[in-house]
C-alpha cells in the first residue's frame, strides 16, 4: 500500500514537472541544447550493402542543418553539379567544421573528381577529428581507411 | 555662318580645317583681282556679288554635308554607349550570410544588429520581404530574395524561437527547417579610377511618386517634348531675366541625362549645341521609360570620401539606408530635390537647407495634384531623418576589402573587377569586424590617456580568422577603422618579438629531446656575432630565474632560457620551422630571431599563429568564398586547403605551453576574465617596447593584435599592457568557447627533478607527454619506489621565482660557448 502511494506520487509528481517545464516555456534546452552544432558528430549508417563506402553523400545521421547541406550537395551531385557539390559541402563543415563524416565526404567526392592533393589533406582533417564516441564510429574509421587506400594506389604510393 | 560655324568648331573634324583655310584664300585672292576690276569697273560688282553668293552656297552645302557626317558619328557613338551595358560596374563585395539554424549559438543583440545592418527594419507586424518584427518571444523576419553565391532563393517568413541563447526552433511559412540564411550584407565595391558607384535598378521598381517628382521638379514637359524644350528654355530665361541671375535651368532630363552621361562638364555654348543634338537622337531612338531609367541610374546623388553616389538606388540606401521601394514622401522628395545641388543640399550636412528644398518639392508635387495636401502637410511636418553615417549604406571595411583585392588579383585583371560587376562573397562576419572596430577604438583612446599623450599618437592593427578554417573574419588597419590609407594589419612590418618564442619551443618538443618538464636554464646568455658583437639578450624583468621547468620559461616569457634553448636545439631547426608554419620569406639564421628579432605583418603572424590554432595544418588566411559574374555564373569557389605541417598531436603538446600562458604566465589575466584558463596565447612585446603583441585563440576565433607608433618610437606598453586588453575586449563581445583538445596527450606527475614519480612521492606538477613516449620510461612512479627518487642531477629552483639578481657575464662571457656549460 505504501509502495502503492509513493509510485502514485512519484507519477504525480512526473506529471506535474513535465507539464510545468511544458507550459512555462522554460529554458528546456532540449532541441537548442542537443542540436548545438560543435557538440554533435554525425551517424554513419551501417546496413548498407557496401559497408567500407558510401552511395550517397546524405546516407546517416546529422545534424539538422547540415543534413539540409548534404541533401543538396547529393542532388547537385546527382545532376553532374560537382562544383556546386562541393560548395554545398563547405558550408556543411563551416557548420561543424570539426565533423569527421563531413570532411571523409568531401574527401570522397574530391577523389571521384580525381582531386587527390585535396582528398588527402581532407582525409588528414577526417582523422584528426574522428572521434571514438560517436556511435558507429568504426565504419567511418573503416571508410576513411578505404578511401585512404585508393588515393594511395592512385597516387602510387 | 555663325550658325555653321559652330558646329565645326565643336566636331573637331577635318571639316573645321578646310573651313577656315577657304576663307583667307578667298581674301587673298580678292586683292589681286582689284586689278582688272580697275580697267572693267562695270562688270566687277555683278560678278563680286555672284562669286560671294557662290562660295556662300559652296561653304553651306559643305556644312550641310559636314553636320550631317557628324551628326551619324554622334549617333552612332550614343548608340553603342547606350545600348548593352551603359555603366562599368564596381565589383560588389559581400560579408558572409548568416545562417540561421536550431542549435546555433546566436546573441539576440547580435541578430538585431545584422538586421539593421542589412537594412531590415523592426515592424510590429511583420508582411514586407526587408522587415522583422516579435511575436512574443519568437522573432519574425521576412528574408528578401536573393541570389546567393550558390543558389537564388526566394523571400521567405522565418520564425525563430530561442532557448538558452541558442535557436530553438526554426520554421519558414510553418514548416519546421534545418538551415535558412539572412542574404549577405553588402560591404563595398571595388571602383574604378573615378570611383564611380551605383546601384541599377528597373523603371519598374521605381515607385510611381519618385517618378512623378522628377518629372514635376526638373521637366514638366518631358513627356511632351522630343528632347529639347523650347518652352522650358523660354520659362528659364524668363526666371533667369527677372532675378538678374541664373535660377533656373532650361535643361530637359533628355538633356541632363546626355551631359551626364556623354558629355563633360564644360560649359559652352558648343556643348551646348552637341547636348541638344544628342537629346534629340536620343529621343528618336529610345523611348521616354528608357530615359527615365537611364536617368534615374546615372544620377549623380552625393559623394563619400573618394567614392561618388550615383543613381536613386544607391542613393536611397547611402542617405536613408533603405531600398528605393521603402522610401517615406519626404525621403522621395528630398531625392529629387538633392538633384539641383547634391553637396548644398546634403541633409548629413545642412539638414536645414535639406529641408526647405524637400519642403519646395513637396508644395511642387501637392501643386501638381501627385499628392493630396493632407499628404503634403504630413510629409513636411516631418524631421529630416537620415541614416546614422557609417552605418547600413555607409558600412565600409576599408582594410578587408584591400585584402580581397589583394587576394583577388592574383587570379583576376584589375580592370575585370572594376568594370564586369562581379559579384565577391567573402568571410568577413560583421559581428565580430564590430567587436574588433569597437574594442580597439575604445582601448587605444584609453591606452593614450593612460600613457599622458595628448594627441593621437598610438595606432593598432588587427585580424581574426576562424581557426579551423582560417576563414578571416575581421580585418583592422588602424585605429581609424574607416579610413583608406595604410593598412597596417597588411602592411606595417614590425618586429614579432616573443611571438617567435612558440616556434622555438616547437623545435624543441618537435627534436624528441624535449618535453614540458625537462629542466631548462635561464642563466644569462652572450653570443659572439660572426662581427665581434655580442648578442646578450636579458629578460624583461632583468632578473635571472634560475633553473626551471621549460613550460615555465615558456609561461613566463623569459628571454634567457629561450635563447639558450634555441640554441640548443639549432637556430637553423627553427628557421625550418618557421618555413614550415608558412612563413614564407627569408629568416636570417641568427641567434637573435629566437627572441622574434624579426619583422613581420599582423597578417603574417596570423598565418603562422593559424597553424598552432588549426591543429598543425598550414593555411593561408583566406577572404573570398565564392566569386559569380553578374548573371550568377559561378567563376570560383574557394575550397579549405592546407597541408598537415606538424602532427596534431605535437600541435597538442605545443598548445598545453601556451595554455600556460594564461594559467600561469603573462596572459594570467585573461584566465581571471573569462573563468577559464582553456585559451591558448602568447605576449609578444619587441625591443624598447616598440611593439606590444597579443596573438591568441579560443576554439573558434584566433586573434592578433599588434599596438605600437608609426614612428617606430617606444611606448610605455608591453604585450600584456597593450595589445592583450584588446583582445581580451574582442572576445568579451563575441563570446569565448574554452578550447577543447586536438588529441589525447598522456598526462604524469613529474617532481622537482623533471622526473616522473607518483603523486604522493613528491610529484609537484602534473605535465603532458606524448603519446607513448612515457612507455618504458618510470611512469607516474610505478617503477620508481619514493624512496629511490633521486636526489642528485637538475632541479628546479625553488628561488627561481623570487627573481635573484643576475650577475652579467661575470665570467666574461666573450666566448660564446660559456653558456652552453
Amino acid at each position: 500500500m505504501v509502495r502503492l502511494a509513493v509510485l502514485v506520487f512519484l507519477f504525480l509528481q512526473i506529471i506535474f514537472v513535465t507539464t510545468l517545464s511544458g507550459c512555462s516555456g522554460l529554458p528546456s534546452a532540449s532541441d537548442a541544447e542537443r542540436h548545438d552544432p560543435r557538440q554533435q558528430q554525425s551517424t554513419e549508417e551501417t546496413n548498407v550493402s557496401i559497408e567500407n563506402d558510401i552511395v550517397r553523400l546524405d546516407e546517416g545521421e546529422h545534424h539538422p542543418a547540415v543534413q539540409v547541406l548534404l541533401t543538396q550537395a547529393e542532388e547537385a551531385r546527382q545532376q553532374g553539379q560537382h562544383q556546386q557539390a562541393l560548395s554545398y559541402l563547405d558550408r556543411a563543415r563551416q557548420i561543424q567544421p570539426r565533423n569527421s563524416a563531413i570532411f571523409y565526404r568531401q574527401a570522397w567526392l574530391n577523389y571521384q573528381l580525381g582531386e587527390l592533393q585535396q582528398v588527402q589533406q581532407l582525409l588528414q582533417r577526417a582523422r584528426l577529428f574522428l572521434r571514438a564516441s560517436v556511435a558507429n564510429f568504426e565504419v567511418l574509421q573503416r571508410r576513411i581507411q578505404t578511401l585512404q587506400f585508393k588515393a594511395d594506389a592512385k597516387q602510387g604510393y | 555662318m555663325t550658325t555653321a560655324k559652330k558646329p565645326t568648331r565643336a566636331s573637331k573634324s577635318s571639316t573645321k580645317k578646310t573651313a577656315v583655310k577657304k576663307v583667307p584664300a578667298d581674301k587673298k585672292k580678292a586683292p589681286k583681282k582689284k586689278a582688272p576690276q580697275a580697267a572693267a569697273p562695270n562688270k566687277s560688282p555683278r560678278s563680286l556679288k555672284q562669286k560671294l553668293w557662290s562660295w556662300f552656297w559652296r561653304l553651306s552645302i559643305l556644312m550641310i554635308l559636314a553636320l550631317g557626317t557628324w551628326l551619324i558619328y554622334l549617333d552612332a557613338q550614343l548608340r553603342s554607349q547606350f545600348d548593352g551595358n551603359k555603366w562599368t560596374l564596381p565589383a560588389k563585395v559581400y560579408a558572409r550570410p548568416l545562417s540561421l539554424y536550431p542549435g546555433l549559438l546566436l546573441s539576440t543583440e547580435q541578430l538585431k544588429a545584422e538586421l539593421q545592418w542589412n537594412d531590415y527594419k523592426p515592424v510590429s507586424n511583420v508582411v514586407m520581404p526587408g522587415t522583422y518584427g516579435r511575436d512574443g518571444k519568437d522573432w519574425i523576419i521576412y528574408r528578401r530574395a536573393f541570389s546567393f553565391a550558390d543558389q537564388v532563393e526566394n523571400a521567405v517568413k522565418i520564425r525563430l524561437s530561442f532557448a538558452s541563447g541558442r535557436i530553438d526552433q526554426l520554421t519558414i511559412d510553418g514548416q519546421r527547417e534545418g538551415l535558412v540564411r539572412i542574404e549577405p550584407q553588402y560591404i563595398g565595391g571595388i571602383f574604378p579610377a573615378h570611383h564611380e558607384d551605383r546601384e541599377l535598378i528597373a523603371l519598374a521598381d521605381v515607385p510611381p511618386a519618385l517618378v512623378a517628382a522628377l518629372v514635376a521638379v526638373e521637366d514638366r514637359a518631358f513627356f511632351d517634348h522630343y528632347g529639347i524644350s523650347i518652352r522650358g528654355i523660354l520659362r528659364a530665361m524668363k526666371a533667369n531675366v527677372a532675378a538678374g541671375r541664373t535660377v533656373q535651368g532650361g535643361s530637359t532630363l533628355t538633356q541632363q541625362l546626355v551631359k551626364n552621361f556623354f558629355l563633360t562638364n564644360e560649359r559652352s555654348l558648343q556643348r551646348k549645341v552637341k547636348e541638344a543634338l544628342m537629346a534629340l537622337l536620343l529621343e528618336l531612338h529610345y523611348s521616354k521609360e528608357d530615359i527615365l531609367q537611364a536617368y534615374l541610374n546615372e544620377v549623380y546623388l552625393g559623394q563619400s570620401g573618394r567614392r561618388s553616389i550615383h543613381g536613386i538606388a544607391l542613393a536611397s540606401r547611402f542617405y536613408f539606408a533603405k531600398n528605393v521601394q521603402q522610401l517615406n514622401l519626404s525621403e522621395v522628395a528630398l531625392l529629387i530635390g538633392m538633384i539641383k545641388g547634391p553637396s548644398y543640399y546634403n541633409p548629413f550636412r545642412h539638414p536645414d537647407r535639406a529641408r526647405t528644398r524637400r519642403d519646395l518639392v513637396l508644395n511642387v508635387m501637392a501643386e501638381l495634384k501627385i499628392i493630396s495636401t493632407t499628404e503634403r502637410i504630413n510629409a513636411q511636418g516631418k524631421e529630416i531623418q537620415v541614416a546614422a553615417s557609417g552605418r547600413a549604406g555607409q558600412r565600409e571595411y576599408p582594410a578587408f576589402i584591400q585584402l580581397v583585392k589583394r587576394q583577388l588579383q592574383s587570379d583576376y585583371r584589375l580592370e575585370d573587377l572594376q568594370n564586369t560587376g562581379l559579384r565577391i562573397f567573402t568571410t568577413l562576419d560583421p559581428w565580430l569586424q564590430h567587436a574588433t572596430e569597437k574594442s580597439i577604438q575604445k582601448h587605444v583612446d584609453q591606452l593614450e590617456k593612460r600613457a599622458g599623450y595628448n594627441k593621437p599618437t598610438l595606432e593598432a592593427a588587427a585580424v581574426v580568422t576562424s581557426v579551423d578554417g582560417a576563414e578571416v573574419r575581421a580585418i583592422v588597419g588602424s585605429r581609424r577603422v574607416r579610413y583608406f590609407g595604410f593598412n597596417r594589419a597588411l602592411d606595417a612590418q614590425r618586429s614579432i618579438g616573443s611571438l617567435a618564442k612558440p616556434a622555438v619551443y616547437l623545435t624543441a618538443l618537435a627534436s624528441g629531446r624535449y618535453d614540458w618538464s625537462s629542466i631548462i636554464d635561464d642563466k644569462s646568455v652572450s653570443v659572439a656575432g660572426q662581427d665581434g658583437s655580442l648578442w646578450q639578450p636579458r629578460n624583461y624583468d632583468k632578473k635571472d630565474h634560475g633553473k626551471l621547468f621549460m613550460v615555465d620559461a615558456m609561461a613566463r616569457s623569459l628571454n634567457q632560457a629561450t635563447a639558450r634553448l634555441g640554441m640548443k636545439v639549432g637556430i637553423s631547426q627553427v628557421v625550418d620551422t618557421f618555413a614550415r608554419l608558412g612563413i614564407d620569406k627569408y629568416i636570417p639564421p641568427y641567434p637573435s630571431i629566437l627572441l622574434g628579432s624579426l619583422s613581420m605583418s599582423p597578417l603574417e603572424v596570423t598565418q603562422m599563429f593559424q597553424t598552432y590554432a588549426s591543429g598543425g595544418f598550414a593555411m593561408q588566411p583566406r577572404v573570398i568564398q565564392a566569386l559569380t559574374t553578374s548573371d550568377n555564373q559561378v567563376l570560383t569557389s574557394y575550397a579549405l586547403e592546407g597541408r598537415q605541417a606538424f602532427s596534431p598531436e605535437l600541435i597538442e603538446n605545443l598548445r598545453y605551453g601556451m595554455q600556460q600562458v594564461v594559467v600561469q604566465g603573462t596572459g594570467k589575466r585573461l584566465g581571471r576574465t573569462f573563468n577559464t584558463t582553456k585559451i591558448a596565447a602568447k605576449t609578444g612585446t619587441s625591443d624598447e617596447q616598440r611593439d606590444s603583441w597579443f596573438a591568441g585563440f579560443d576554439d573558434r576565433h584566433l586573434a592578433v593584435i599588434w599596438l605600437g607608433r608609426d614612428d617606430n618610437k617606444s611606448t610605455p606598453f608591453t604585450g600584456a599592457s597593450g595589445a592583450l586588453p584588446i583582445w581580451q575586449n574582442i572576445f568579451q563581445r563575441s563570446g569565448l568557447e574554452p578550447l577543447t583538445p586536438l588529441v589525447d596527450l598522456d598526462w604524469a606527475w613529474v617532481n622537482e627533478y623533471g622526473q616522473l614519480v607518483a603523486k604522493e612521492c613528491g610529484g609537484i606538477r602534473r605535465m603532458p607527454f606524448m603519446r607513448g613516449s612515457l612507455e618504458g620510461r618510470a611512469f607516474a612512479g610505478r617503477e620508481i619506489s619514493c624512496a629511490e627518487a633521486k636526489v642528485s642531477g637538475d632541479k628546479v629552483d625553488a628561488t627561481s621565482a623570487n627573481n635573484r639578481e643576475t650577475s652579467v657575464d661575470k665570467k666574461g662571457g666573450s666566448s660564446w660557448f660559456d653558456w652552453l656549460f
